[in-house]
């Protein structure tokens, strides 16, 4: 469990402002909002890279506030997919059990998990984009974090892969509690059970997607949501989608 | 043409004694044009045969250096001479005290190019430029300057005194480099290591220095290919003893007039320039299809 106790975080201004929410046990929670709302800082306080100037942050009930980057559980997959370059597919996956010291047998298993068995030797520069995901999801998953941190990790991808890989994610991560930080809100729909729609610092709406979309509580949610969908649908019309399933 | 100038030189090493027979010969025609044809490589040579050993082109040295090249056109004999014992020991204490001054600048260059991209902008930006002072003076004074920092210490003309020199010379080239890999690594991979778990030590070893091995190739390259040519620094602050090739090269060119050997030891640095180059090429851009 996540619980995220009044945060609040100022450079030469308020950046957070009083941010407060949980995600229980097993639950995706999708942080939304537009540029500059506070997404990344509040990821960054999560994670240790930055620390707030008051609140809590309680991974199942043990405050994580002032531990140490590399001592919170945590796991995180980032947009670009962040592999490392000199290592190839395996060596990646097994890179947090390394630095632990631990046995780094059961990257095989997982490798057939994501069903990438035939590139564990491959370097990063030598597979596709999904793969190149899949691989940062699991280097994830070997180690079994409390809670995953996602920072839009889909938003490099095109709309097909996009979408299938959000089947992927969200079946390989069922069990696990999911903070999933994005811009877009049809892919937080697709995929959380909570949102939490940030604005200039500050939470303006927690709920389900459907909530949100039925009963948004401020224009600028609204708005928001409005938007996200309208581009969402321009890029299905857009895309080959639509047209391969219309034939 | 080379089949007259024996004749020649021997007429003219022996001009003194031999004026009638000489003044005779010079009279056929394969004589004149093998004259003629000097006269372009060294103007006076027509004169001095006219008037005899009295010439004193006949001391200078700059003509012999015509009629050597001129009867040897193309030879290894100079790389045979440059393969003795005295001139492979030059070579190899030039390697051995540029690969110590390429090491002496790697080891201060790696700490200093990262403090560099620790550093805010703007101070960065200004400590990046104090670095970089040394390339905008020339070669010549900055060497001087070492002299007059030296002397009081009583550590002129002593290999110190040359590490010193050539240290402050190539580490801007040293450092720009690793500077320069170590902006453009990703700073989201440092975070996804110490989010997995690993300590700082860990996160270095396995994930920064990997991604700056490139820099620190770029920088030996340039710090040894450099350091094998400096000429100025090694015998103005080491006192001329002749412990890099490039001084023995310059004595072969200005004092003996033996061009020949020293263009053969100039071949053979060039050649292991090349070579460096090609290995650092290999590192570079190994799999790269662009390159």
């Amino acid at each position: 469990m996540l619980k995220i106790e009044n945060i609040t975080k100022t450079y030469k201004e308020i950046v957070l402002d009083n941010v407060s929410f949980y995600a229980n046990t097993g639950e995706n929670i999708a942080i939304l909002g537009p540029s500059g709302s506070g997404k990344s800082t509040l990821l960054n306080c999560i994670t240790g890279f930055e620390n707030p100037d008051c609140g809590k942050i309680l991974v199942n009930g043990r405050n994580i506030t002032n531990l140490p980057s590399n001592n919170r559980s945590l796991g995180m997959v980032f947009q670009n997919f962040s592999l490392f370059p000199n290592m190839t597919a395996r060596e990646n996956i097994a890179y947090p059990l390394r630095v632990k010291g631990k046995d780094t047998s059961s990257v095989l298993d997982i490798l057939k998990v994501i069903g990438m068995e035939e590139h564990a030797n491959k370097y990063p520069s030598q597979l596709s984009g999904g793969q190149q995901q899949r691989v940062a999801i699991a280097r994830v998953l070997i180690y079994n974090p409390d809670v995953i941190l996602m920072d839009e990790p889909l938003a490099s991808l095109d709309l097909k892969l996009r979408i299938r890989l959000q089947k992927d994610i969200k079946e390989l991560l069922k069990d696990t509690t999911v903070v999933y930080v994005t811009h877009d809100f049809t892919e937080a729909f697709s995929m959380c059970d909570t949102i939490v729609i940030l604005n200039q610092g500050k939470v303006e709406q927690i709920g389900s997607p459907t909530e949100i979309i039925n009963n948004p509580r401020s224009d600028f949610v609204n708005e928001f949501v409005c938007e996200t969908w309208k581009d969402y649908t321009a890029s299905i019309f857009s895309s080959d989608i639509l047209s391969s399933s219309i034939r | 043409m080379e089949q007259y100038l024996p004749n020649i030189t021997h007429y003219a090493k022996n001009g003194g004694d031999r004026l009638e027979a000489i003044q005779k010969d010079l009279a056929r025609e394969d004589s004149r044009r093998a004259i003629t044809y000097l006269n372009h490589h060294y103007h006076k040579t027509r004169s001095m045969f006219r008037k005899g050993i009295d010439h004193p082109g006949w001391q200078d040295p700059k003509f012999w250096a015509v009629i050597e090249k001129e009867i040897k056109p193309y030879t290894f004999a100079n790389f045979q001479r440059a393969a003795n014992d005295l001139y492979l020991k030059v070579i190899g204490r030039t390697y051995l005290l540029s690969a110590i001054i390429t090491i002496i600048c790697l080891a201060i260059a790696y700490p200093l190019a990262y403090y560099l991209t620790k550093l805010k902008s703007t101070a960065s930006k200004i400590a990046l430029f104090i670095v970089l002072i040394p390339l905008f003076s020339s070669f010549l004074s900055r060497t001087v300057s070492w002299i007059l920092l030296l002397q009081p210490f009583d550590l002129m003309n002593t290999i110190t005194a040359i590490y010193i020199g050539s240290v402050y010379i190539a580490l801007p080239l040293s450092v720009l480099p690793i500077y320069l890999a170590m902006k453009n690594v990703d700073t989201d991979l440092i975070k996804v290591s110490t989010i997995a778990g690993a300590n700082k030590l860990q996160t270095f070893r396995f994930v920064y220095f990997p991604q700056t091995v490139k820099g620190i190739a770029n920088s030996i390259t340039l710090t040894f290919m450099s350091v094998t040519g400096y000429y100025i620094t090694p015998s103005l602050l080491g006192g001329s003893k002749g412990l890099f090739v490039t001084e023995q090269i310059i004595r072969q060119v200005q004092y003996t007039l033996n061009w020949g050997l020293a263009s053969a030891l100039a071949v053979i640095m060039l050649s292991t320039s090349l070579l460096l180059f090609y290995v650092y090429y290999r590192i570079n851009f190994k799999g790269d299809s662009n390159a």
